[in-house]
Protein backbone atom coordinates (compact mmCIF):
# COMPACT_ATOMS: atom_id res chain seq x y z
CA UNK A 1 0.00 0.00 0.00
CA UNK A 2 3.14 2.68 0.45
CA UNK A 3 4.19 2.11 -2.62
CA UNK A 4 1.15 2.17 -4.37
CA UNK A 5 0.31 5.32 -2.55
CA UNK A 6 4.22 7.24 -3.07
CA UNK A 7 3.77 5.87 -6.97
CA UNK A 8 0.44 7.55 -7.25
CA UNK A 9 1.87 10.56 -5.93
CA UNK A 10 4.53 10.72 -7.74
CA UNK A 11 2.14 9.74 -11.08
CA UNK A 12 -0.03 12.86 -9.72
CA UNK A 13 2.48 14.96 -9.03
CA UNK A 14 2.00 15.48 -5.48
CA UNK A 15 5.18 14.19 -3.85
CA UNK A 16 6.66 16.30 -0.72
CA UNK A 17 10.11 16.87 -1.11
CA UNK A 18 10.30 14.00 2.05
CA UNK A 19 8.75 11.68 -0.57
CA UNK A 20 10.85 12.47 -3.79
CA UNK A 21 13.69 11.30 -1.07
CA UNK A 22 11.65 8.09 -0.04
CA UNK A 23 10.68 7.87 -4.45
CA UNK A 24 14.31 7.92 -5.06
CA UNK A 25 15.52 5.50 -2.95
CA UNK A 26 13.22 3.07 -4.07
CA UNK A 27 14.19 3.03 -7.68
CA UNK A 28 17.57 3.40 -6.44
CA UNK A 29 17.29 -0.05 -4.53
CA UNK A 30 14.20 -1.73 -4.97
CA UNK A 31 14.55 -3.61 -8.67
CA UNK A 32 10.73 -4.35 -8.97
CA UNK A 33 9.90 -0.46 -8.41
CA UNK A 34 10.61 0.58 -12.08
CA UNK A 35 8.07 -2.17 -13.34
CA UNK A 36 5.67 -1.25 -10.57
CA UNK A 37 6.27 2.51 -11.68
CA UNK A 38 5.55 1.72 -15.71
CA UNK A 39 2.69 -0.73 -14.42
CA UNK A 40 0.86 1.80 -12.48
CA UNK A 41 1.29 4.74 -15.45
CA UNK A 42 -0.02 1.95 -18.33
CA UNK A 43 -3.06 1.11 -15.99
CA UNK A 44 -3.76 4.42 -15.30
CA UNK A 45 -3.87 4.89 -19.35
CA UNK A 46 -6.26 2.09 -19.22
CA UNK A 47 -8.68 3.55 -17.26
CA UNK A 48 -8.30 6.92 -18.24
CA UNK A 49 -8.06 6.23 -22.55
CA UNK A 50 -11.87 6.13 -23.30
CA UNK A 51 -11.60 7.30 -26.34
CA UNK A 52 -8.79 3.91 -27.26
CA UNK A 53 -11.49 1.54 -26.42
CA UNK A 54 -14.42 3.42 -27.93
CA UNK A 55 -12.92 3.12 -31.16
CA UNK A 56 -11.50 -0.39 -30.87
CA UNK A 57 -15.40 -1.19 -30.75
CA UNK A 58 -16.02 1.03 -33.63
CA UNK A 59 -13.61 -0.74 -36.05
CA UNK A 60 -15.42 -3.80 -34.49
CA UNK A 61 -18.83 -2.87 -35.98
CA UNK A 62 -17.46 -1.30 -38.79
CA UNK A 63 -15.64 -4.48 -39.89
CA UNK A 64 -18.85 -6.35 -39.67
CA UNK A 65 -20.66 -3.72 -41.90
CA UNK A 66 -17.88 -4.48 -44.19
CA UNK A 67 -18.07 -8.14 -44.22
CA UNK A 68 -21.79 -7.67 -44.86
CA UNK A 69 -21.86 -5.45 -48.00
CA UNK A 70 -19.08 -7.64 -49.41
CA UNK A 71 -21.16 -11.00 -48.96
CA UNK A 72 -24.13 -9.60 -50.25
CA UNK A 73 -22.04 -8.16 -53.24
CA UNK A 74 -20.06 -11.41 -53.96
CA UNK A 75 -23.51 -13.41 -53.53
CA UNK A 76 -25.40 -11.49 -56.49
CA UNK A 77 -22.30 -11.28 -58.88
CA UNK A 78 -22.30 -15.37 -58.15
CA UNK A 79 -25.57 -15.65 -59.00
CA UNK A 80 -25.90 -13.29 -61.92
CA UNK A 81 -22.23 -15.14 -63.51
CA UNK A 82 -23.83 -18.22 -63.37
CA UNK A 83 -26.99 -17.15 -65.30
CA UNK A 84 -24.92 -15.35 -67.52
CA UNK A 85 -22.63 -18.33 -68.20
CA UNK A 86 -24.60 -19.66 -71.44
CA UNK A 87 -24.31 -16.69 -73.93
CA UNK A 88 -21.98 -15.70 -76.39
CA UNK A 89 -18.86 -13.62 -75.38
CA UNK A 90 -20.19 -10.35 -76.55
CA UNK A 91 -23.16 -10.35 -74.08
CA UNK A 92 -20.83 -11.23 -71.90
CA UNK A 93 -18.93 -8.29 -72.30
CA UNK A 94 -21.88 -6.75 -71.96
CA UNK A 95 -23.01 -8.62 -68.61
CA UNK A 96 -19.95 -8.06 -66.98
CA UNK A 97 -20.54 -4.06 -67.56
CA UNK A 98 -24.23 -4.49 -65.99
CA UNK A 99 -23.10 -6.41 -63.64
CA UNK A 100 -20.24 -3.81 -62.29
CA UNK A 101 -23.12 -1.33 -62.32
CA UNK A 102 -25.30 -3.45 -60.68
CA UNK A 103 -22.55 -4.48 -58.05
CA UNK A 104 -22.07 0.02 -57.98
CA UNK A 105 -25.69 0.43 -57.17
CA UNK A 106 -25.84 -2.17 -54.88
CA UNK A 107 -22.70 -0.96 -53.13
CA UNK A 108 -24.27 2.49 -52.92
CA UNK A 109 -27.88 1.07 -51.96
CA UNK A 110 -25.78 -0.76 -49.36
CA UNK A 111 -24.27 2.35 -47.71
CA UNK A 112 -26.90 4.63 -47.86
CA UNK A 113 -30.31 2.71 -47.27
CA UNK A 114 -28.85 -0.28 -45.04
CA UNK A 115 -26.80 0.73 -41.94
CA UNK A 116 -25.40 3.89 -42.80
CA UNK A 117 -28.96 4.66 -43.97
CA UNK A 118 -29.72 4.49 -39.96
CA UNK A 119 -26.96 6.61 -39.25
CA UNK A 120 -27.74 9.36 -41.01
CA UNK A 121 -31.36 8.84 -39.49
CA UNK A 122 -30.09 8.95 -36.42
CA UNK A 123 -27.65 12.07 -37.16
CA UNK A 124 -30.23 14.08 -38.81
CA UNK A 125 -33.02 13.69 -36.30
CA UNK A 126 -30.99 13.55 -32.89
CA UNK A 127 -30.39 16.55 -31.02
CA UNK A 128 -29.18 16.68 -27.19
CA UNK A 129 -31.88 16.76 -24.90
CA UNK A 130 -32.07 20.10 -22.97
CA UNK A 131 -32.67 19.86 -19.22
CA UNK A 132 -33.93 23.01 -17.99
CA UNK A 133 -37.35 22.43 -18.62
CA UNK A 134 -37.48 18.53 -16.89
CA UNK A 135 -35.03 20.35 -14.33
CA UNK A 136 -37.17 22.95 -13.11
CA UNK A 137 -40.67 21.11 -13.60
CA UNK A 138 -39.80 18.42 -11.31
CA UNK A 139 -37.81 20.26 -8.73
CA UNK A 140 -35.40 17.93 -8.11
CA UNK A 141 -32.90 19.59 -5.46
CA UNK A 142 -30.28 17.53 -3.90
CA UNK A 143 -27.00 17.76 -4.62
CA UNK A 144 -26.16 14.54 -6.31
CA UNK A 145 -28.74 15.74 -9.01
CA UNK A 146 -27.80 19.00 -9.26
CA UNK A 147 -24.33 18.44 -9.83
CA UNK A 148 -25.57 15.34 -12.11
CA UNK A 149 -27.19 17.91 -14.03
CA UNK A 150 -24.56 20.36 -14.23
CA UNK A 151 -21.83 17.76 -15.50
CA UNK A 152 -24.90 16.49 -18.56
CA UNK A 153 -24.76 20.72 -19.03
CA UNK A 154 -21.26 20.72 -19.36
CA UNK A 155 -21.35 17.22 -21.46
CA UNK A 156 -19.18 15.72 -19.20
CA UNK A 157 -20.76 12.53 -19.62
CA UNK A 158 -18.22 10.04 -17.91
CA UNK A 159 -18.68 11.87 -14.51
CA UNK A 160 -22.53 12.83 -15.45
CA UNK A 161 -23.15 8.68 -16.14
CA UNK A 162 -21.13 7.93 -12.28
CA UNK A 163 -23.61 10.24 -11.15
CA UNK A 164 -26.60 9.10 -12.39
CA UNK A 165 -25.40 6.03 -11.38
CA UNK A 166 -25.32 6.72 -7.74
CA UNK A 167 -29.39 7.65 -8.24
CA UNK A 168 -30.26 4.55 -10.11
CA UNK A 169 -28.56 2.66 -7.24
CA UNK A 170 -30.89 4.08 -4.37
CA UNK A 171 -34.14 4.13 -6.77
CA UNK A 172 -33.62 1.80 -9.75
CA UNK A 173 -37.28 3.61 -10.88
CA UNK A 174 -36.58 6.81 -11.23
CA UNK A 175 -37.65 8.18 -14.81
CA UNK A 176 -36.05 11.26 -14.37
CA UNK A 177 -32.49 9.35 -13.70
CA UNK A 178 -33.57 6.99 -15.99
CA UNK A 179 -33.67 8.97 -18.83
CA UNK A 180 -30.61 11.37 -18.07
CA UNK A 181 -28.65 8.50 -17.61
CA UNK A 182 -30.01 7.20 -20.93
CA UNK A 183 -28.96 9.72 -23.13
CA UNK A 184 -25.66 10.32 -21.15
CA UNK A 185 -25.00 6.63 -22.51
CA UNK A 186 -26.18 7.61 -26.23
CA UNK A 187 -23.38 10.38 -25.95
CA UNK A 188 -20.78 7.76 -24.45
CA UNK A 189 -22.12 5.33 -27.29
CA UNK A 190 -23.45 2.98 -24.96
CA UNK A 191 -26.64 2.02 -27.16
CA UNK A 192 -27.36 -0.89 -25.71
CA UNK A 193 -27.37 0.42 -22.06
CA UNK A 194 -29.35 3.73 -23.53
CA UNK A 195 -32.28 1.23 -24.91
CA UNK A 196 -32.38 -0.68 -21.80
CA UNK A 197 -32.86 2.60 -19.76
CA UNK A 198 -35.36 4.23 -22.16
CA UNK A 199 -37.35 1.03 -22.33
CA UNK A 200 -37.68 0.82 -18.32
CA UNK A 201 -39.28 4.27 -18.68
CA UNK A 202 -41.87 2.83 -20.90
CA UNK A 203 -42.58 -0.21 -18.83
CA UNK A 204 -42.83 1.86 -15.87
CA UNK A 205 -45.35 4.13 -17.76
CA UNK A 206 -47.32 7.30 -15.87
CA UNK A 207 -44.46 9.85 -16.20
CA UNK A 208 -43.38 12.95 -18.40
CA UNK A 209 -40.54 11.13 -19.65
CA UNK A 210 -41.99 8.11 -21.30
CA UNK A 211 -42.93 10.83 -24.74
CA UNK A 212 -39.26 11.49 -24.81
CA UNK A 213 -37.94 8.10 -23.58
CA UNK A 214 -40.43 6.95 -27.14
CA UNK A 215 -38.73 9.33 -29.11
CA UNK A 216 -35.21 8.73 -28.51
CA UNK A 217 -35.55 4.97 -28.46
CA UNK A 218 -37.12 5.11 -32.04
CA UNK A 219 -34.27 7.13 -32.89
CA UNK A 220 -31.68 4.43 -31.30
CA UNK A 221 -33.78 1.93 -33.72
CA UNK A 222 -33.34 4.02 -36.41
CA UNK A 223 -29.87 3.77 -35.94
CA UNK A 224 -29.66 0.18 -35.25
CA UNK A 225 -31.88 -0.45 -38.73
CA UNK A 226 -34.53 -1.86 -36.52
CA UNK A 227 -37.02 -0.43 -38.78
CA UNK A 228 -40.40 -1.97 -37.21
CA UNK A 229 -39.38 -1.07 -33.71
CA UNK A 230 -38.74 2.46 -34.63
CA UNK A 231 -42.05 2.42 -36.49
CA UNK A 232 -43.43 1.15 -33.04
CA UNK A 233 -42.10 3.71 -30.70
CA UNK A 234 -43.38 6.47 -32.97
CA UNK A 235 -46.60 5.30 -33.90
CA UNK A 236 -48.02 6.78 -30.14
CA UNK A 237 -46.86 9.84 -30.95
CA UNK A 238 -47.96 10.52 -34.10
CA UNK A 239 -51.63 11.25 -32.99
CA UNK A 240 -50.58 13.00 -30.11
CA UNK A 241 -50.29 16.80 -30.20
CA UNK A 242 -46.97 17.17 -28.61
CA UNK A 243 -43.32 18.39 -29.31
CA UNK A 244 -42.43 15.82 -31.46
CA UNK A 245 -45.28 15.73 -33.38
CA UNK A 246 -43.64 17.62 -36.23
CA UNK A 247 -40.37 15.42 -36.22
CA UNK A 248 -42.06 12.20 -35.98
CA UNK A 249 -44.30 12.35 -39.13
CA UNK A 250 -41.15 13.31 -40.65
CA UNK A 251 -38.88 10.95 -39.51
CA UNK A 252 -42.09 7.99 -40.28
CA UNK A 253 -42.27 9.17 -43.88
CA UNK A 254 -38.98 8.32 -44.41
CA UNK A 255 -38.56 4.91 -42.76
CA UNK B 1 -2.42 12.78 -50.95
CA UNK B 2 -5.47 10.34 -52.21
CA UNK B 3 -5.89 7.12 -51.67
CA UNK B 4 -8.48 6.76 -54.50
CA UNK B 5 -11.39 6.78 -52.40
CA UNK B 6 -13.80 10.15 -51.80
CA UNK B 7 -11.52 11.00 -49.15
CA UNK B 8 -7.59 12.62 -48.71
CA UNK B 9 -5.16 10.77 -46.72
CA UNK B 10 -5.70 13.85 -44.47
CA UNK B 11 -9.57 13.49 -44.20
CA UNK B 12 -9.33 9.79 -42.75
CA UNK B 13 -6.52 10.28 -40.59
CA UNK B 14 -8.63 13.00 -38.95
CA UNK B 15 -11.72 11.31 -39.44
CA UNK B 16 -9.49 8.36 -37.42
CA UNK B 17 -8.79 9.96 -34.67
CA UNK B 18 -12.46 11.50 -33.85
CA UNK B 19 -13.77 7.77 -34.62
CA UNK B 20 -16.29 8.94 -37.31
CA UNK B 21 -17.36 4.95 -38.37
CA UNK B 22 -18.06 6.31 -42.48
CA UNK B 23 -14.61 6.79 -42.57
CA UNK B 24 -13.64 3.64 -40.22
CA UNK B 25 -15.82 1.52 -43.09
CA UNK B 26 -13.86 3.55 -46.21
CA UNK B 27 -10.50 2.22 -44.20
CA UNK B 28 -11.89 -1.36 -44.69
CA UNK B 29 -12.80 -0.27 -48.30
CA UNK B 30 -9.82 0.71 -49.67
CA UNK B 31 -7.47 -1.18 -47.67
CA UNK B 32 -8.47 -4.58 -46.02
CA UNK B 33 -8.74 -6.98 -49.51
CA UNK B 34 -5.04 -6.30 -49.88
CA UNK B 35 -4.37 -7.03 -46.29
CA UNK B 36 -6.72 -9.91 -46.56
CA UNK B 37 -4.98 -11.15 -49.52
CA UNK B 38 -1.39 -10.86 -47.63
CA UNK B 39 -2.37 -12.64 -44.79
CA UNK B 40 -4.60 -15.44 -46.18
CA UNK B 41 -1.30 -16.09 -49.41
CA UNK B 42 1.23 -16.72 -45.92
CA UNK B 43 -0.58 -19.21 -43.56
CA UNK B 44 -3.17 -16.92 -41.73
CA UNK B 45 -6.72 -17.27 -41.65
CA UNK B 46 -9.86 -15.23 -41.97
CA UNK B 47 -9.34 -13.71 -38.12
CA UNK B 48 -5.66 -13.31 -38.48
CA UNK B 49 -6.55 -11.14 -41.02
CA UNK B 50 -9.38 -8.93 -38.91
CA UNK B 51 -7.32 -8.43 -35.94
CA UNK B 52 -3.95 -7.56 -37.94
CA UNK B 53 -5.75 -5.32 -39.62
CA UNK B 54 -7.48 -3.85 -36.58
CA UNK B 55 -4.11 -3.69 -35.04
CA UNK B 56 -2.76 -1.61 -37.39
CA UNK B 57 -5.41 1.04 -37.21
CA UNK B 58 -4.99 1.18 -33.37
CA UNK B 59 -0.99 1.79 -34.07
CA UNK B 60 -2.15 4.46 -37.09
CA UNK B 61 -4.34 6.02 -34.52
CA UNK B 62 -1.82 6.05 -31.58
CA UNK B 63 0.95 7.22 -33.79
CA UNK B 64 -1.67 10.36 -35.39
CA UNK B 65 -2.82 11.60 -31.48
CA UNK B 66 1.30 11.51 -30.78
CA UNK B 67 1.63 13.63 -34.04
CA UNK B 68 4.42 10.71 -34.78
CA UNK B 69 2.85 9.96 -38.45
CA UNK B 70 4.59 11.84 -41.00
CA UNK B 71 2.89 9.99 -44.30
CA UNK B 72 5.57 9.43 -47.20
CA UNK B 73 3.23 7.66 -49.39
CA UNK B 74 -0.43 7.09 -49.47
CA UNK B 75 -2.17 5.54 -46.76
CA UNK B 76 -3.51 2.95 -48.08
CA UNK B 77 0.12 2.02 -49.06
CA UNK B 78 1.09 2.72 -45.26
CA UNK B 79 -1.86 0.68 -43.57
CA UNK B 80 -0.59 -2.37 -45.95
CA UNK B 81 3.06 -1.95 -45.04
CA UNK B 82 1.74 -1.48 -41.19
CA UNK B 83 0.43 -5.15 -41.51
CA UNK B 84 2.39 -6.64 -43.09
CA UNK B 85 4.89 -5.97 -40.63
CA UNK B 86 2.69 -6.82 -37.93
CA UNK B 87 1.88 -10.32 -39.78
CA UNK B 88 5.52 -10.96 -40.58
CA UNK B 89 6.26 -10.49 -36.83
CA UNK B 90 3.28 -12.65 -36.31
CA UNK B 91 4.46 -15.56 -38.34
CA UNK B 92 8.14 -15.33 -36.75
CA UNK B 93 6.73 -15.91 -33.14
CA UNK B 94 4.50 -18.75 -34.17
CA UNK B 95 7.69 -20.13 -36.46
CA UNK B 96 6.53 -19.98 -40.01
CA UNK B 97 8.35 -18.67 -43.28
CA UNK B 98 7.00 -16.56 -45.57
CA UNK B 99 6.59 -17.06 -49.29
CA UNK B 100 4.87 -14.47 -50.86
CA UNK B 101 4.65 -10.81 -50.11
CA UNK B 102 3.94 -7.83 -52.24
CA UNK B 103 6.32 -5.68 -53.32
CA UNK B 104 5.52 -1.78 -51.65
CA UNK B 105 7.11 1.00 -50.42
CA UNK B 106 9.22 0.46 -47.72
CA UNK B 107 8.21 2.04 -44.48
CA UNK B 108 11.02 4.52 -43.31
CA UNK B 109 13.29 4.03 -40.27
CA UNK B 110 11.20 6.21 -38.02
CA UNK B 111 8.50 3.88 -38.02
CA UNK B 112 10.40 1.18 -36.20
CA UNK B 113 8.31 1.38 -33.06
CA UNK B 114 4.97 0.02 -34.82
CA UNK B 115 5.88 -3.06 -32.80
CA UNK B 116 6.38 -1.07 -29.61
CA UNK B 117 2.95 0.77 -30.37
CA UNK B 118 1.12 -2.86 -31.33
CA UNK B 119 2.81 -4.24 -27.71
CA UNK B 120 1.70 -1.11 -25.60
CA UNK B 121 -1.62 -1.56 -26.95
CA UNK B 122 -1.86 -5.16 -26.13
CA UNK B 123 -0.73 -4.33 -22.83
CA UNK B 124 -3.33 -1.50 -22.06
CA UNK B 125 -6.10 -3.62 -23.35
CA UNK B 126 -5.43 -6.17 -21.06
CA UNK B 127 -5.11 -3.58 -18.27
CA UNK B 128 -8.52 -2.34 -19.14
CA UNK B 129 -9.91 -5.93 -19.09
CA UNK B 130 -8.36 -6.78 -15.67
CA UNK B 131 -10.13 -3.37 -14.55
CA UNK B 132 -13.57 -3.96 -15.98
CA UNK B 133 -13.59 -6.98 -13.01
CA UNK B 134 -13.11 -4.65 -9.99
CA UNK B 135 -16.37 -3.47 -8.45
CA UNK B 136 -18.31 -1.02 -9.61
CA UNK B 137 -16.93 1.61 -6.29
CA UNK B 138 -13.68 1.13 -7.51
CA UNK B 139 -13.62 1.37 -11.19
CA UNK B 140 -15.83 4.67 -10.63
CA UNK B 141 -13.70 5.73 -8.18
CA UNK B 142 -10.28 5.08 -10.58
CA UNK B 143 -12.11 6.68 -13.49
CA UNK B 144 -13.24 9.90 -11.58
CA UNK B 145 -9.65 10.19 -10.53
CA UNK B 146 -8.08 9.85 -13.82
CA UNK B 147 -11.02 12.25 -15.11
CA UNK B 148 -8.66 14.96 -13.20
CA UNK B 149 -11.89 15.66 -10.64
CA UNK B 150 -10.64 17.14 -7.46
CA UNK B 151 -10.68 15.39 -4.40
CA UNK B 152 -13.42 17.04 -2.37
CA UNK B 153 -15.68 16.79 -5.81
CA UNK B 154 -14.77 13.08 -5.63
CA UNK B 155 -15.77 12.72 -1.72
CA UNK B 156 -19.30 13.87 -2.75
CA UNK B 157 -19.80 12.03 -5.40
CA UNK B 158 -18.76 8.88 -4.33
CA UNK B 159 -20.24 9.82 -0.64
CA UNK B 160 -17.31 9.26 1.52
CA UNK B 161 -17.48 10.84 5.09
CA UNK B 162 -14.06 12.58 3.90
CA UNK B 163 -11.14 13.26 1.35
CA UNK B 164 -8.78 11.15 3.23
CA UNK B 165 -11.33 8.31 3.10
CA UNK B 166 -11.70 8.96 -0.69
CA UNK B 167 -7.66 8.95 -0.96
CA UNK B 168 -7.42 5.88 1.03
CA UNK B 169 -9.90 4.00 -1.24
CA UNK B 170 -8.32 5.56 -4.60
CA UNK B 171 -5.08 3.54 -3.33
CA UNK B 172 -6.64 0.11 -2.11
CA UNK B 173 -8.58 -0.05 -5.46
CA UNK B 174 -5.25 1.03 -7.33
CA UNK B 175 -3.48 -2.06 -5.42
CA UNK B 176 -6.03 -4.37 -6.22
CA UNK B 177 -6.20 -4.04 -9.73
CA UNK B 178 -1.93 -4.36 -9.91
CA UNK B 179 -2.38 -7.34 -7.73
CA UNK B 180 -5.11 -8.57 -10.26
CA UNK B 181 -2.75 -7.84 -13.11
CA UNK B 182 0.55 -8.82 -11.13
CA UNK B 183 -1.36 -12.61 -10.48
CA UNK B 184 -1.87 -13.60 -14.48
CA UNK B 185 0.38 -15.49 -16.48
CA UNK B 186 -0.48 -13.39 -19.60
CA UNK B 187 1.39 -9.93 -17.67
CA UNK B 188 4.67 -11.79 -17.70
CA UNK B 189 4.90 -11.87 -21.19
CA UNK B 190 3.61 -8.89 -22.05
CA UNK B 191 6.33 -7.41 -19.22
CA UNK B 192 8.87 -9.46 -21.18
CA UNK B 193 7.95 -7.49 -24.32
CA UNK B 194 8.13 -4.26 -22.93
CA UNK B 195 11.13 -4.90 -21.42
CA UNK B 196 12.56 -6.02 -25.09
CA UNK B 197 11.08 -3.18 -26.13
CA UNK B 198 12.33 -0.79 -23.94
CA UNK B 199 16.09 -2.27 -24.53
CA UNK B 200 15.93 -2.16 -28.02
CA UNK B 201 14.72 1.63 -28.13
CA UNK B 202 15.53 2.96 -25.22
CA UNK B 203 13.72 6.29 -24.01
CA UNK B 204 10.98 5.21 -26.05
CA UNK B 205 8.30 4.44 -22.83
CA UNK B 206 9.17 8.38 -22.22
CA UNK B 207 7.63 9.23 -24.80
CA UNK B 208 4.24 8.01 -24.39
Amino acid sequence: MKVTRIIEKYLDGTLSDEEKKEFTEYLEKDSEFKELLQLHAEANRAIGDDAFFILKEKLNRAYQLYETESHSLSEIENKLHKGFNKLNRRILSLAATFLLITASVLAWYLFYNSDTRGDKLFADYYTLYDPDIIYRSFEKSNDTWQDALLLYKEHKWQLADSLFSIILNSDSTDTAALFYSGITDIELNQLERAIDKLQKIINIGDSGYVIHARWYLALLYCKQNETDNARKMLQPLVSENNYYSKKVRSLLSRL
Amino acid sequence: MKSGNNYSDQALLKGLIEGREEILLELYRISYKTVRHLILSNHGVEEDAKDIFQDAIMVIFQKVRKNELQLSCSLNTYIYSVCRNLWLKELSLRGRTVYQFESTEEITDEDNDIELWQHYNERISFYRKIFEELSEDCKRILKLFMSGETISNITRIMGYSSEQHTKNRRYRCKLSLIQRIRATSIYNELKNESDEDNRKIPGWYAKR
